[in-house]
């Protein structure tokens, strides 16, 4: 942080984090994708405080630019009509998994 | 050049010795019968030829140049099924994973380091990943589904453009914007990917030329169920052809007796994949072969509920092989009269437990029960012995110490056609061992012990959201069970049931209390759930 500037709030408050530690790429459970910022299932810091919550508010925010495919299913190419529902956060439990099972 | 002459003639007449000697046992062996190549080749025919060209080798573009698990190939018939519309009868879908695992599978050796993701096991923290490929494949996935695959360089290109042309945002993902991904991926990651997991290796065409087992007969098991304590029992296998049995199970678990039946199939000539239903509850079965085909060890698990699951060992019971397989308790406490169940094949004579008064209850060649009182100076691993067969048990004065397995566990909201995930711990307590001091060698694992369960708020960003207070609930069987998916109104931000929890487990002994703590997160579902994550 020595040559970056915090902007805003959240920005500050990492800055005066005093116990950080190295984030490393799955040095969490295997089945939480950690590919992008700030995660899907753990945030940076291995938590869920962090997390955009509730996540249906944002979901097609995560599904269309296919953030986390191997979670959420990406609507550019695979599963395009995976988005047909209008309103997640009322309507989240028509959402259906994706992989077939034999 | 013609003083080399005679030297290159034996080094052409020795590799012809050699390639003969290899062709001759591999034609000694023949796993995969011609009837079933042929039927094989004509199911890729009538549902891969269309897409994938037939050489006239007998090859098809692509599908003959990899080699994978049955769960493998059968998540790539998934992927041309989401893809590219492929319709395939269920039949014909199993039918194809079998025969390309048979011929395209992986060997023992190649699976053994991998599965735990394969048997589906929960809260799996993988080690050890190279980093570059840790960043490459593994922030998305797990490594395993990488490592549970062998292809040559090109190979693993293709399937790089497969992902790039599939997912065009993972060249901007974190992990893959501070570098030149494509560059990256197309040329050092596929030359290190086609150089440490390659097409073609001496442990597969080894295990190809060996003469794989019939399963059929009578095995002896025992398991272990997470929070919930152990199992014995039996399996009858009974073959049914084409490497299909019939199974029937009568399981010992807390002096309750289970019995199911269910049928099984074995792929590579060690893959045990089977269901089972006892009373009315369906369970899978994802075990491995040793090589000599008499041991099998993997998981059953809940269908629908891989976080269910029991570890399990079978040993067949053959005329000379006898051994302890298990002792349920694992540790005696010292003064203190206990049942205990020594369970293995072909156990026979005198029975003893060093240091301890032994009385035998009951005794088969399956199963010993016996009543056992340790003595005040025999703490630390005692001895057993039944007849030549040895085995240990812990004895101890007092639990020291407690740990809780996982140290990190995960579960997730449900609700609509998504299960909750559930999350299992279980309290490990331990004795100091001779040097009175806790984590070091000589510590005695006591196996597990009973407490009481509660969580807590993980720090304070937690306890601010109240994330124990509506995250869930555990019972005290250590099961966490997590609330309900979906936008919580009551929460701030109308935030999910989502938490960061501690989890305290309490040992009371007397006066004595201990606890231990590991730590939950209680996340969000996810919707894409193949069978290797």
């Amino acid at each position: 942080m020595k040559h970056l500037k915090p902007l805003n709030k959240k920005a500050r408050q990492l800055a005066t984090v005093t116990d950080k530690q190295e984030v490393f790429a799955m040095q969490t459970v295997v089945g939480c994708t950690t590919s992008t910022d700030p995660g899907w299932e753990v945030d940076p810091f291995g938590g869920v405080a962090s997390l955009c919550q509730p996540m249906e508010a944002d979901l097609y925010g995560c599904s269309d630019p296919c953030w986390w495919p191997a979670s959420v299913p990406d609507t550019v190419n695979t599963y395009p009509d995976w988005s047909d529902l209008k309103d997640t956060r009322k309507n989240w439990r028509q959402l259906q998994a994706v992989f077939p099972e034999d | 050049m013609r003083i080399y002459q005679p030297v290159l003639s034996i080094i052409i007449l020795s590799i012809t010795v050699l390639m003969s000697s290899c062709s001759e046992q591999q034609a000694d062996v023949s796993n995969v019968s011609e009837t079933e190549m042929r039927a094989g080749q004509m199911l890729l025919s009538d549902n891969c030829s269309g897409c994938h060209m037939a050489s006239e080798d007998g090859t098809f573009s692509r599908i003959s140049h990899m080699r994978k698990t049955p769960e493998g190939w059968d998540m790539n018939i998934a992927r041309m099924m989401i893809f590219h519309g492929l319709e395939i009868e269920p039949d014909d879908r199993r039918a194809l994973v079998k025969f390309l695992s048979d011929t395209q599978g992986l060997a023992p050796s190649e699976t053994a380091a991998y599965r735990d993701v394969l048997e589906r096991k929960h809260n799996i923290i993988e080690q050890d990943v190279d980093p570059d490929l840790a960043a490459m494949c593994a922030r998305c996935h797990s490594f395993a589904r990488v490592a549970l695959q062998r292809r040559d360089r090109q190979e693993w290109q293709n399937l790089v453009h497969m992902h790039l042309g599939q997912w065009a945002s993972i060249e901007y993902q974190m992990l893959a914007r501070e570098r030149d991904w494509r560059a990256d991926a197309l040329g050092p990651v596929s030359e290190k990917l086609g150089r440490m997991f390659p097409l073609k290796t001496t442990d597969w065409s080894d295990w190809q030329a060996t003469e794989w087992k019939d399963m059929s007969g009578e095995w002896r098991m025992v398991g272990h169920l997470s929070g919930q304590g152990d199992m014995e029992g039996m399996m009858q296998v009974t073959a049914l052809g084409s490497d299909k049995y019939q199974t029937e199970f009568m399981l010992n678990e807390n002096n309750a007796i289970l019995k199911g039946t269910g049928k099984s199939i074995v792929h590579s000539g060690y893959e045990w994949r089977g269901t089972a239903i006892f009373a009315d509850e369906k369970v899978r079965q994802i075990w491995a072969a040793s090589p000599d085909g008499n041991r099998m060890t993997g998981r059953f698990f809940r269908q629908g509920h891989p976080e269910e699951g029991m570890e399990i060992t079978a040993w067949r019971k053959i005329p000379r092989s006898h051994g302890i397989m298990s002792i349920i308790p694992s540790a005696l406490r010292v003064g203190v009269p206990t049942e205990i169940t020594i369970s293995g094949v072909n156990l026979s004579g005198a029975v003893a437990i060093a240091g301890a008064v032994v009385t035998v209850k009951e005794a088969s060649t399956d199963r010993i029960i016996l009543m056992a009182t340790a003595e005040d100076t025999t703490a630390g691993q005692a001895k057993v012995t039944v007849g030549e067969d040895t085995s240990a048990l812990a004895v101890y004065a007092q639990v020291d110490y407690l740990k809780i397995i996982p140290e990190y566990g995960i579960s997730r909201v449900g609700g609509g056609p998504l299960a909750k995930v559930k999350a299992q711990f279980e309290a490990v307590g331990y004795s100091f061992g001779p040097d009175g001091l806790r984590d070091t060698g000589d510590d005695v694992r006591l196996g597990m012990v009973p407490v009481t369960w509660a969580t807590d708020n993980y720090n304070a960003a937690a306890a601010a959201m109240e994330d124990a207070k509506y995250a869930g609930e555990i019972t005290q069987k250590g099961t966490f069970i997590p609330a309900a998916g979906g936008p919580n109104p009551c929460r701030k931000y109308s935030t999910n049931n989502a938490g960061d929890l501690k989890v305290i487990a309490t040992y009371t002994d007397g006066n004595r209390t201990l606890t231990a703590q590991a730590h939950l997160i209680a996340t969000v579902q996810r919707w894409n759930n193949p069978p290797i994550m």
